[in-house]
């Protein structure tokens, strides 16, 4: 069989080529040039968005926003996909919280993955998604630190009937004493003079300034006004600017293209 | 036989200028983009299996009309950029789809003919069957080799980055995949 058993590179490559090749090859020449052919038919018809980039083509500022030619392919491809779902890009969005997460220090991003990590067991189970026994125990654990009862599996808890069931606390049954009571806390532990959260000490951040690096300037007392804060582009020129915008700018700053939905 | 088609009979020898327009968002430009190359892509993703080929190739094309502005290079680069999207659309697809390509009969993806073009259309026809049948024997990656090459008129090396293989390993795909439809063809006569 001439066709298989001496075709070697060259022959391949002339036969890619359309080059007149060995008689022996001439059915492979043929298989070849028929498959070139099946790019001479006419062009497919086009679809609603690929018909309206033809007769329209694009802006000039759509058109020229360069995209780097290594990653074009990988950019083409997830620029179809988001403006078929026609929402931003969740690069940006992405970007936006990981510049966020990549500012925080070594042990508030470990805390923040511990409470993430935590928070998503937790919401899985209050969910229910996790497997049967893993629920139970996260919705055990939820109920012990929380007032939030979950309808557990089984019950016949008739919605007609929800908020009618009182405690037996509130309703003075379970100590003689109508009304919720507030939680027992020890005398001597923080927030528990009257008027203070917990957590609170009863001193002013002035005294705790002293307890700082910055003890050396500490003021004597607390200004009559408290400044205001100012506009980002006065950061760091010792004024206290009149106002904080409550608004995003109304113009992009330099530097920064139009998102698009590519 | 008409003369093998190169890289600068689709555009008429005018590649540059075209990309130049195609960059500056002309409808124009993107129409000629579109005119030349998208029946081979089309025939590729046709002879892939694809299910709707005219419609992932209308995909193909927006994702390139869509990104042209950012290409640098010549026709013969342009040309494999244009494969590797659709290569990728194509993975996708078979992705989403769960399966392999399609090896059902070619009569519900064949486009209507025209009313004074039947005969060449049937002719057509008959010829993308042939093609379709050989190919279906091959292995994928001979047939990814084979379509890119001789359909896509990629390059060795250009297969090879469209496919993430290394040169060697395309070389022996082709020639594999030469071979094998070699040894199909033997045992009957070829007729044109």
């Amino acid at each position: 069989m001439g066709t298989t058993g001496s075709i070697d590179d060259l022959d391949i490559e002339a036969i890619i080529r359309g080059e007149p090749v060995e008689p022996d090859h001439a059915p492979l020449a043929a298989f070849a040039q028929e498959v070139r052919a099946l790019g001479d038919g006419p062009a497919p018809r086009a679809s609603s968005e690929l018909a309206a980039l033809l007769d329209n083509g694009l802006g000039p500022r759509a058109a020229l926003r360069a995209v780097p030619t290594a990653d074009v392919a990988e950019r083409a491809e997830r620029g179809v996909r988001a403006a078929a779902h026609r929402r931003p890009p969740a690069s940006g969005r992405l970007a936006v919280l990981t510049g966020k997460v990549a500012g925080l220090g070594v042990v508030a991003k470990i805390g923040l993955g511990a409470t993430l990590a935590a928070a998503g067991v937790a919401g899985a189970g209050a969910a229910g998604v996790l497997p049967p026994a893993a629920n139970d125990a996260v919705r055990g654990a939820i109920e012990v630190v929380s007032p939030v009862e979950f309808n557990h599996p089984g019950t016949t808890e008739n919605p007609a009937t929800f908020g009618h069931r009182v405690s037996p606390d509130a309703t003075g049954a379970a100590d003689g004493q109508p009304g919720v009571d507030g939680p027992a806390t020890a005398g001597d532990a923080p927030g528990t003079a009257p008027g203070q959260a917990p957590g609170q000490t009863g001193e002013t951040g002035l005294d705790r300034a002293h307890e700082t690096p910055a003890a050396g300037n500490v003021p004597d007392s607390v200004p009559s006004t408290v400044p205001e804060r100012g506009r980002p582009e006065d950061a760091g020129s010792g004024q206290t600017p009149s106002s904080v915008p409550n608004t995003a700018p109304s113009t992009v700053p330099a530097g920064q293209g139009a998102q698009g939905d590519e | 036989m008409s003369g093998p088609v190169t890289h600068a009979d689709r555009f008429d020898g005018e590649f540059d200028a075209v990309l130049a327009g195609a960059q500056q968002g002309a409808a124009w430009a993107f129409e000629r983009i579109f005119t030349a190359l998208s029946p081979v892509v089309t025939g590729y993703l046709r002879m892939q299996g694809a299910r709707e080929p005219d419609d992932l190739s209308s995909e193909v094309f927006v994702a390139v009309l869509r990104n042209v502005a950012g290409f640098v290079g010549d026709e013969a680069g342009f040309r494999s950029w244009v494969f590797t999207i659709a290569h990728r659309r194509l993975l996708d697809e078979r992705r989403a789809l769960g399966r392999r390509p399609v090896t059902a009969p070619l009569a519900d993806d064949l486009e209507l003919p025209a009313p004074d073009d039947v005969e060449a259309t049937a002719e057509r026809s008959l010829r993308t069957e042939w093609v379709r049948s050989l190919c279906d024997q091959l292995s994928p990656d001979q047939r990814d080799v084979l379509l890119l090459r001789l359909l896509g008129r990629l390059t060795v090396d250009e297969v090879a980055t469209t496919l993430g293989k290394t040169s060697p390993a395309v070389k022996a795909l082709q020639r594999r995949g030469f071979r094998a439809i070699g040894r199909l063809l033997s045992p009957e006569e070829v007729s044109l």
